[in-house]
């Protein structure tokens, strides 16, 4: 953030229940904020699971609009909720488009190693294509006191990001990552726009280098750690005369050592899991913070606050209530996820945030997408 | 007359104008508070489906938007006026406990039918629509790499190799459809064992023949693996292990690498409870087999219990590929 914010007068922006536009002072610093609850949303997850299941997932689509509808609604700024409107039947074409692509994918697999080696490296080169058309149709149809969002990115560049610098990682043993990320989240947040307003993400590799030589650094620690651990417990389990120590001469008398050794790889199994869970959201909540941290929108910039620990701790929570309540608490982990999030986040608006609709807002207004129609396909790809 | 306060947005720019909408009862809806006041027919806009207390919108011809968090206001408007909005019987789905509850378990239920009877019923069908030269094919390498990996040639004498052939022949003889061979291998690494592939081929081990007290016992054996190659188990099999993570997939709605993982172990009881219901339809088989043949069924329940001490058995388990061994030879002893 540049000298000059720092001599403008701010103002710390209480989150008010209603909207309060007219009487912004100079500089806000708005944090986001979350009102989803999770008793709320659990009747919406559980009706939308139903329906789902019951229409052998045509209604999914109208389920993820109902979700995204859900959670954008309830994500305030200044007191102004988001917006997400698209058409779930768009959605449901795209989503069988990419069922049949996976179908294909699933049978190759068992008619010849080669057809599925292929299919994949065709998956992969095709990628970028789906992605910009998933990108742009997420962007289109949500808004903010009705300003659509929109997202330019070009084709040559998601090659470039999703196919190029990826296929460089097995050669330069994993350095390139940092590059390759610093690019991927340069295309993601240049190519979009808030109306005619482009963000704008401007930081250097160096600043991903601590991220991933502290994530490069845990690893090699943890395959350490691991190490030892299974050197030990084969060494004692060989010992103890079990399944190890005569391979082949499985018996009943082993029975009771090789359940412990199956066991204990589960135990250690299950505890490299936990650990590699952690560098995850290390990397995932650094990575977030560099984005925002390093973005603006015109005069307007952004903060965010995650950190590794405080993300993993919901990533942890999370997971150990979805597994131990056979997944009912899937609709309270996803609340909590994005309430941190949303926790995480602050605008800091300078003036007040008046940005002009594009063409293409009027575009989607006027004559119902007609122009967008051919790729208007939703791919749910978890981007 | 309806009335709320709400913000229009003209759909040009993100200004905002605090406005107040009046809907009068001849369904004119007017703008309040506006440079210009708007006034338009209630029925030309639309409204966007209620969701939860999420913010409602009134979208106007042209790209502009009033949003209003006063939900209630806007349904009573609606009702009044007969316009539609999206669903509100969706709405009410998921305002209601009782029904959240009740899709609950409507959820369970229909998952869990899927899992007992629908996918093996799935399967069951793609599995026989195959066209058997397709099925044979899909595993033509496979010995080879047996052979390759586990197998070594077989040490029995010609005799008994002829002899296990006729019975196997006799077995064979009027049924139709594969082409099924008799493979005679040595299998010190897994013991006593038989196997059928999905090709046809039925390989026996020399250690399963020494284990057995005569041919008629190895014969049962054989019987319940051709059983595999009839039913298409080998295929089944697939289609209804892939149809669980296709499943798993389809309702937590996402392909990540945690649910795969907490996938894992249900995948797991899963698919062996599939495996026992094939083994025990390769039993029934084998039975019917052995009268046709006749031979004495109790050969089988013999043989299972010579298999049974030479091995420990934790066929008790969930995790449990074949069913209790002690109701197979029940089975075959009645």
């Amino acid at each position: 953030m540049d000298e000059t914010r720092e001599e403008m007068i701010v103002v710390e922006h209480e989150p008010n229940q209603e909207a309060v536009i007219s009487e912004l002072p100079v500089t806000s610093v708005v944090p986001l904020e979350f009102r989803g609850t999770a008793g709320e949303y659990f009747k919406i997850w559980i009706v939308n699971l139903c329906l789902s299941i019951a229409t052998l997932g045509i209604y999914s689509a109208w389920a993820k609009v109902r979700t995204k509808r859900y959670f954008y609604g309830n994500t305030f700024l200044n007191g102004v909720s988001f917006d997400y409107d698209a058409d779930p039947v768009k959605i449901l074409k795209g989503r069988i488009i990419i069922g049949i692509l996976f179908g294909a994918l699933a049978i190759s697999q068992h008619i010849s190693l080669t057809v599925y080696g292929v299919m994949i490296g065709v998956f992969f080169l095709i990628f970028p294509w789906f992605a910009v058309r998933a990108l742009a149709f997420n962007a289109r149809y949500s808004s903010y006191r009705n300003v659509r969002f929109d997202f330019k990115g070009r084709l040559s560049e998601a090659y470039k990001v999703f196919v190029a610098l990826p296929l460089a990682i097995p050669f330069t043993l994993g350095l390139i990552y940092p590059y390759l990320k610093k690019h991927q989240v340069d295309f993601f947040m240049n190519s979009h726009r808030y109306g005619v307003r482009p963000f704008k993400f401007d930081a250097d590799t160096k600043a991903f280098w601590p991220i991933y030589g502290a994530a490069w650094a845990m690893s090699i620690g943890l395959a350490v750690v691991f190490g030892i651990f299974i050197t030990v417990i084969i060494a004692g389990l060989s010992a103890s005369g079990g399944l190890l120590a005569n391979i082949g001469d499985a018996g009943p008398d082993t029975f009771a050592a090789d359940s412990l050794l199956f066991a204990s790889i589960w135990v250690i199994y299950g505890i490299m899991y936990l650990a590699m869970l952690f560098i995850a959201a290390y990397i995932k909540a650094n990575v977030t913070n560099i984005m925002w941290n390093n973005t603006r929108l015109g005069q307007h910039g952004f903060e965010s606050r995650q950190t590794g620990s405080g993300l993993y701790k919901i990533y942890l929570t999370n997971l150990f209530a979805v597994v131990f309540t056979a997944g009912l608490a899937m609709p309270w982990a996803m609340i909590r996820l994005a309430k941190y999030k949303a926790d995480c986040l602050t605008v800091w608006i300078l003036g007040d945030l008046d940005v002009k609709a594009s063409k293409t807002q009027q575009e989607i207004g006027a004559a119902g997408d007609a122009a967008l129609d051919l790729g208007d396909f939703d791919f749910d790809l978890g981007l | 007359m309806i009335e709320f306060n709400a913000q229009y947005y003209d759909g040009l720019s993100s200004k905002a104008h605090q406005v107040r909408v009046v809907i009068d009862d001849a369904g004119i809806l007017k703008i309040e508070g506006l440079p210009e006041p708007i006034e338009v027919s209630f029925k030309d806009v639309s409204v966007s489906a209620r969701l939860g207390n999420t913010a409602r919108f009134v979208k106007f011809a042209g790209g502009a938007k009033c949003e209003t968090l006063d939900n209630d206001a806007v349904d009573r408007a609606l009702r009044g006026h007969a316009v539609a909005s999206g669903s509100r019987l969706v709405h009410w789905l998921e305002s209601n406990w009782g029904v959240a509850l009740g899709a609950l378990a409507v959820t369970a239920l229909i998952i869990w039918a899927a899992l007992e009877w629908g996918v093996p019923w799935g399967a069951r069908k793609v599995a026989h629509a195959i066209p058997v030269e397709v099925v044979q094919s899909l595993s033509a390498k496979t010995l080879d790499y047996l052979d390759e990996a586990v197998f070594e040639p077989t040490t029995l004498d010609e005799e008994t190799r002829q002899r296990l052939s006729a019975g196997f022949e006799n077995m064979t003889r009027y049924r139709k459809g594969f082409q099924l061979n008799l493979h005679f291998r040595g299998g010190e690494k897994i013991g006593p064992n038989a196997f059928a592939l999905p090709d046809g081929s039925i390989v026996v081990t020399d250690e399963l023949v020494e284990l057995a007290a005569n041919d008629e016992q190895v014969l049962a054996v054989i019987a319940h693996e051709i059983g595999h190659v009839y039913a298409r188990h080998a295929l089944r099999s697939l289609l209804e292990n892939s149809a669980f993570g296709l499943l798993l997939t389809a309702v937590t709605g996402e392909v990540s690498s945690t649910v795969s993982a907490v996938g894992a172990l249900p995948a797991m009881i899963v698919q062996a409870k599939y495996s026992r219901d094939l083994e025990s339809e390769a039993d029934a088989f084998a039975l019917t087999l052995m009268n046709e043949t006749g031979l004495a069924r109790h050969h089988f329940a013999d043989i299972m219990e010579l298999l049974r001490d030479d091995h420990q058995d934790h066929s008790d388990s969930l995790l449990s590929s074949h069913p209790p061994t002690e109701e197979r030879i029940q089975r075959f002893r009645q």
